[in-house]
């Protein structure tokens, strides 16, 4: 015995305004019981880069999460716009984060942000070799500040739990093990 | 390393626009430290959650088999839940959601500390434990409003698994790290 999908027997927008959405669903569960209102919050996917330099710096950026109110640090990342590639948005993204570029750019993985409540997908990439050679250039609601972090850093922070979005710490987790930074042993 | 500029934003204006058992989304007009302001912005409020990587006594990865909506897809789990106002502390949590969707009572449950889940829209934290020496009690009754199918795995099953990325909750898979870098799994070279 596995479990079983639902049924979706009706859904509704609730809510939508620019790139966010409320849906609100009626479901038939396996067991005969009917669940509503069943909230589904639909933001759009995004990418993250670990950006990685020729001095085995990655380039992070610092910005105020509101939600949180706290202050973080982050791969650079952004969303995904329509009629892009994932991979086109994470080199966008870098671009106008932090002004690197790269020609050795490798999807880590691609996973769900959150599937019990959201469709939403989080797409992550690794790129090497990075190269500063544009300015920075943010939209008018992005605050962000890039930092270079050593790889001495980056692996303290790891083990101090100081990169503050669960969603992606996998993703650096992945990328130092690419990167011989972390080793596996089994 | 970490400058001390002011980036936190004030909040001018709030509405809740949806409050509900599982969702509870406010709508807000924030001003930025420059003057400027931002409107609307979201904040998806969600209880803090815990994650567990579990070992049988016999040293066998539990995991389940769950059905998740928001994407339609059924795929492996590690456990996971989350935290009652009525949990004493979150270690009691842990074990609480432990035994209750697998029905497992564990020697040992390690806290590996905390993290925001997303803070770009929640703001809420997650909970990471190592739990060890499982011993499935058969007189336990397990959640009924839980539609789990409760397995277990050989680590070297539980690694092929994460390296084909199987587990589809990213927030869970940063709690394997971590737990698998307690164990000795991972090593960071300094």
């Amino acid at each position: 015995m596995q479990p079983k999908s639902w049924q979706k027997i009706s859904t509704q927008k609730v809510y939508n305004r620019g790139w966010f959405t409320i849906k609100e669903e009626a479901c038939l569960l396996p067991n005969g019981k009917i669940i509503n209102p069943y909230f589904i919050v639909d933001v759009p996917n995004w990418v993250n880069v670990i950006v990685v330099n020729n001095k085995q710096e990655m380039i992070m950026v610092q910005q105020y999460r509101h939600a949180a109110g706290i202050i973080t640090i982050e791969p650079t990342g952004g969303l995904i716009d329509d009629n892009e590639t994932p991979l086109h948005a994470a080199i966008r993204e870098m671009q106008e984060e932090t002004g690197y570029t790269s020609n050795d750019v490798e999807l880590l993985y691609e996973t769900y942000a959150n599937p019990a409540l959201q469709p939403t997908k989080a797409f992550f990439f690794l790129a090497k070799n990075a190269i500063k050679t544009t300015n920075i250039s943010l939209d008018e609601f992005e605050d962000v500040q890039t930092i270079h972090l050593s790889k001495e850093q980056v692996l303290e922070m790891l083990n101090d739990n100081k990169f503050h979005h669960s969603v992606q710490v996998g993703a650096i987790y992945k990328a130092c093990i690419k990167l011989g930074w972390i080793t596996q042993n089994l | 390393m970490v400058n001390q500029r002011k980036l936190e934003w004030e909040i001018i204006e709030q509405k809740q626009l949806f409050k509900d058992k599982w969702i509870d989304v406010k709508q807000e007009t924030c001003k930025k430290p420059d003057g400027s302001l931002i409107t609307p912005f979201y904040t998806y409020a969600f209880p803090d959650f815990a994650t567990a990587l579990a070992f049988t006594k016999e040293g066998k990865v539990i995991l389940e088999r769950i059905y998740r909506h928001g994407v339609q897809l059924t795929a492996p789990e590690i456990p996971g839940g989350c935290v009652d106002a009525s949990d004493e502390n979150v270690t009691n949590a842990m074990a609480r959601e432990l035994l209750e969707e697998t029905g497992y009572r564990f020697e040992e449950i390690i806290y590996l500390g905390k993290i925001a889940h997303n803070p770009s829209i929640h703001n809420n934290y997650m909970h990471m434990f190592v739990a060890t020496g499982g011993v499935f009690d058969v007189t336990v009754t397990l959640d009924a409003n839980e539609d789990v199918d409760v397995f277990t795995v050989t680590i070297e099953e539980f690694l092929h698994l994460l390296h084909n990325n199987t587990f589809l909750q990213a927030m869970q898979v940063c709690t394997i790290y971590k737990a698998l870098q307690h164990l000795g799994y991972l090593t960071i070279k300094l």
